[in-house]
């Protein structure tokens, strides 16, 4: 018994669960959560394309439908999980994935084995870990919020890629909002590093793309934007 | 942690969820439905069953180890009031939590806790009180006292 106040003191240390905050989450668990574990193999086994993500009624301040689902199925007490400061500060969303996941919220990204942020908090992978040579398994998973994502580049204010690779017959176009410019050639040049790397998930409302470490990515060339929009990201 | 109701003491709910837990659940059911509460609710945790590792330690003491799983159902709803009740029971009888977790978060709100107190809590844990007494008696009959003699050695 002790050793159990112990474990719930450890973890409570770091957060607690406002019972007036909690939500409901999925109304079938089984069934829904092997539904969006379906999903999400799917995004990527086929890297770029669109998921819509099973729904829950509600989902807590903060997060988005996909993102909340990806934790519903995801997370659990034997995983670890790391919120950006902005997530973090939402006593709905850490009361409700404590509740209802149990997962281990870490204070330093590079202990997690899941990141939830905000598209525009995040300008860096350095603090994620990319795994080891021996174990690139154990790297973290980004589970990254955008405001909005397209498989074709109509988005203004998006970065068009060309995706190839594992899963993808011949090129793939994905458009992703709200990436700030750093990150983009991070995301890039991390390639190198493989067997290393992130695997990222956007998520924009109800909807999945999955950019996995071995998808292959090169920067869209403009069509009809001025070229030096783009110079500023060229290294 | 904040309650939306006025705040309940730990240590009274604490003895109320384990009569909730322990008591019999025909028994329970039968006192629920004569009651005839409809309380509206949601569910945020539909009730399910799982496991849970039972720690025990050495002579009570010692080093802690697994004595083995026990399934469980627990289930966590909130009225339309916003109070939340929680249960978690011993077995896989769904219904069993449900009704506790109500009951739980009924006995929260003010209203309802006396007459639940009353009319549920107390009887219940008289007849768990009795339950227990008599198997005491029961087991106490068959009790050996055991005695090793001194062997001289250091």
């Amino acid at each position: 018994m002790t050793s159990l106040q112990t474990l719930s003191s450890q973890a409570s240390s770091l957060k607690t669960v406002d019972a007036s905050l909690l939500i409901a989450g999925f109304e079938n668990p089984v069934a829904q959560c092997q539904q969006a574990f379906r999903q999400l193999l799917s995004a990527t086994s086929e890297p770029g394309t669109l998921q819509t993500m099973v729904a829950t009624d509600a989902q807590p301040a903060g997060l988005n439908t996909a993102s909340w689902s990806l934790a519903l199925s995801l997370f659990d007490a034997d995983c670890t999980v790391w919120l950006s400061p902005v997530l973090a500060a939402q006593p709905a969303l850490v009361s409700n994935l404590l509740f209802h996941c149990q997962t281990r919220l870490v204070e330093h990204a590079d202990e997690a084995d899941f990141a939830l942020c905000n598209a525009d908090e995040l300008d860096t992978l350095q603090p994620f870990s990319f795994g080891s040579a021996e174990y690139p398994a154990t790297s973290t998973s980004l589970i990254l919020q955008v405001p909005a994502l397209s498989d074709e580049c109509s988005l203004s204010a998006g970065s068009g890629w060309t995706l190839t690779g594992p899963g993808i017959k011949f090129s793939r176009h994905l458009c992703v909002a709200g990436l700030q410019d750093s990150l983009q050639q991070e995301l890039i040049h991390s390639r190198n590093r493989f067997p290393c790397g992130i695997d990222c998930f956007f998520t924009c409302d109800h909807t999945l793309v999955a950019l996995p470490r071995s998808t292959q990515l090169s920067i869209d060339q403009p069509i009809d934007q001025p070229t030096d929009q783009h110079s500023a990201q060229e290294s | 942690m904040s309650a939306s109701t006025a705040p309940v003491e730990t240590a009274a709910r604490q003895h109320w969820m384990a009569v909730l837990a322990r008591a019999d659940s025909a028994q329970l059911d039968t006192r629920w439905q004569a009651l005839n509460l409809q309380p509206e609710y949601q569910f945020i945790r539909q009730p399910e069953i799982g496991l849970t590792m039972l720690r025990g330690r050495v002579g009570g003491s010692g080093s802690p180890f697994n004595m083995g799983e026990m399934t469980l159902t627990r289930c966590a709803l909130r009225l339309t009031c916003g109070t939340l009740g929680v249960a978690y029971i011993a077995g896989r009888n769904k219904q069993h939590a449900l009704t506790a977790a109500l009951v739980d978060a009924l006995l929260q709100d003010g209203s309802y806790h006396d007459r639940l107190q009353s009319e549920l809590i107390e009887p219940l844990a008289a007849i768990y009180k009795k339950n227990c007494a008599a198997r005491d008696a029961k087991t106490r009959a068959t009790q050996v006292q055991f005695f090793t003699m001194v062997r001289g050695e250091d």
